[in-house]
């Protein structure tokens, strides 16, 4: 990691831990912490600028507000509070920061419901390790080289027994960003293909492996790519359009074109095997926040929020508010604050199933560090890790049935 | 074409990653929320002038990043903003991640907003150095010196972000 990649990391930490106001504090003229002389101004101001678009004026005055929808004090379901491991014995594994050879890694993905991929050294050439987490034993699967120049190598993916992942190198007119596979068993790594570009963290802001082949969206355009993962070019699906961004496969985000996964509206998309559509007709008020089945709409700062399925059923109010900025994570996890007094404990819920375990962590509000380490982010994710206590706690997200 | 309701759906939906965008330019809440405000009220007077719909949200963002940079040229003066605490010295050996993050935040609370507007542009909204310069309306050179001058500051301000060679 250099100062760039901790920079990105930082800012994209920073834009998700500050919570955006209502959008109905930007459809009114008056700024609430304003002195009122101060408010007139802006209104005057607001006046001249506008004069000869009667549209615009009514924009922004207050009686355009769309109204706030009030939140059900009651009844609401309060998650009771078990800890992780007890609610998921099978899915949780609490181990030591380093290998049993002393090194300390990153834990990449899980490769099957006990064994996690581990990543040790430097970027440039890291060593990945299979570790078996009900021995402690690990055992060195491959390693990589990076290409020269290298700046970013991303995190792993595992599809059909094979891993996949990228790494992005600039150079001195355009960049290339090149996808890599290897047995999930370990063997030798391949090229899977290079794509000519120029963003430094990769055109590329999501993929899964299906079929055989790598299907990825571009970051910055959109739009959803196949290649093969024996090797070959990059060819668009035959439903991709610019703007498309993948959700969880097969469902892609429908955005405007140049708008970014982090950035786009998860209420309207499309299956791009048969080209279904789904909207969220049935929800009104507040921005939701959509995976491929579920819905949550958060009001304000208040300490619950709204969970509903896209045709409006299943619809209740959950105690805790979410830290989550993107969309509930494999279409089912989200990460809940409880507040107690001045602190806040941290939760993982299941909205399919209720279930709710606690992190063991206690914060309070404003503790980046904390928010940093147990981010969701929405899509689809095998391992959920985070420090506590001097151990590493991972979780097989995967295993949770 | 009954424009209100496009721009009305467009503020009710963007106006988050907006805001978000916002937050990174003034490390603070309040300012945020006004830079979006002014944004918007300045858009909306050109609504009708786009002919392109889409381009809005570009239009925008071009406003946003403008006024933040000449707002910091009127003032002609270096702002400090409350990003968060710089920690206690890491010790060494001991750094992770997020610590390191922690440190850079307090960084980034020492840069000029036209510094901070340089890396936000680049490093999270990813644009390349050409598309800064035409948003910007400077040369890429000059795009380009801005961009190493900050980085250069934020390894001056926090030296501790030299053991950000060592993770991982």
């Amino acid at each position: 990691m250099n100062i760039e990649d901790l920079l990105r990391e930082t800012l994209a930490d920073m834009a998700d831990d500050e919570t955006p106001p209502h959008p109905s504090r930007f459809l009114v003229t008056r700024s609430v912490r304003r002195p009122p002389w101060l408010a007139l101004a802006a209104a005057v101001a607001i006046v001249v600028l506008v004069a000869g678009s009667t549209y615009a004026v009514r924009v922004l005055t207050s009686q355009d507000a769309p109204p706030r929808p009030a939140v059900v004090p009651s009844p609401a379901s309060e998650p009771r509070t078990v800890p992780l491991a007890e609610v998921w014995p099978d899915a949780v594994h609490t181990v030591p920061l380093i290998l049993p050879n002393g090194l300390s890694f990153t834990p990449e993905v899980f490769l099957d419901a006990d064994t996690l991929l581990a990543r040790t050294g430097p970027a440039q050439k890291p060593r990945y390790w299979a570790y078996e987490l009900d021995g402690f034993r690990a055992r060195e699967l491959f390693t990589f080289t990076a290409p020269p120049a290298t700046g970013y190598t991303s995190g792993v993916t595992i599809g059909e027994g094979r891993l996949v992942w990228y790494t992005v190198s600039v150079g001195a007119i355009k960049g290339a960003l090149d996808l890599w596979t290897v047995p999930a068993t370990g063997g030798r790594v391949t090229k899977v293909t290079t794509i000519r570009q120029t963003m430094k963290y990769g055109d590329l802001d999501a993929l899964t492996i299906q079929n055989g082949s790598v299907i990825y969206s571009r970051r910055g355009p959109g739009g959803i790519y196949q290649v093969p993962l024996t090797g070959g070019d990059p060819a668009p699906l035959p439903s991709s359009r610019p703007g498309l961004h993948l959700l969880e496969w097969p469902w892609a985000v429908i955005a405007t074109t140049g708008v970014q996964w982090a950035q786009t509206n998860t209420q309207h998309i499309v299956n791009m095997l048969t080209g279904e559509k789904r909207d969220i007709t049935a929800l009104q008020g507040d921005p939701w926040s959509c995976s491929p089945t579920w819905c949550l709409q958060r009001h304000g700062q208040n300490d619950r929020f709204t969970v509903a399925k896209r045709d409006g059923t299943s619809r209740r109010e959950v105690v805790g508010a979410s830290l989550l900025i993107g969309p509930p994570t494999n279409d089912r996890f989200v990460i809940l604050t409880k507040r107690e007094g001045d602190t806040f404990r941290l939760v993982l819920h299941d909205i399919t199933t209720g279930d709710t375990g606690d992190l063991g962590i206690t914060g309070t509000p404003g503790d980046g560090r904390i928010l940093n380490q147990t981010m969701l982010r929405g899509g689809t994710q095998n391992l959920y890790t985070y420090p506590l206590n001097g151990k590493r706690i991972v979780v097989n997200l995967s295993a949770i049935k | 074409m009954d424009l209100e309701p496009d721009f009305r759906a467009f503020v009710t939906e963007r106006s988050g990653a907006l805001f978000r965008s916002a937050y990174l330019l003034t490390g603070d809440r309040h300012a945020a929320e006004d830079l979006v405000q002014t944004a918007l009220t300045k858009t909306a007077a050109k609504f009708r002038g786009l002919n392109d719909p889409s381009a809005l949200e570009g239009y925008v963002r071009r406003v946003m990043y403008n006024e933040q940079v000449s707002s910091w040229r009127r003032r002609g003066q270096m702002t400090e903003v409350a990003f968060g605490h710089l920690p206690d010295q890491i010790a060494e050996g001991h750094a992770d991640t997020a610590d390191l993050r922690l440190v850079m935040r307090g960084a980034l609370a020492r840069l000029t907003a036209k510094q901070r507007a340089m890396l936000v542009l680049r490093y999270f909204e990813d644009l390349s150095e050409a598309e800064i310069a035409r948003l910007l309306g400077m040369r890429i050179g000059t795009v380009r010196s801005q961009i190493y001058r900050s980085l250069e500051r934020l390894r001056k301000i926090a030296p501790e972000l030299g053991a950000v060679r060592e993770l991982r």
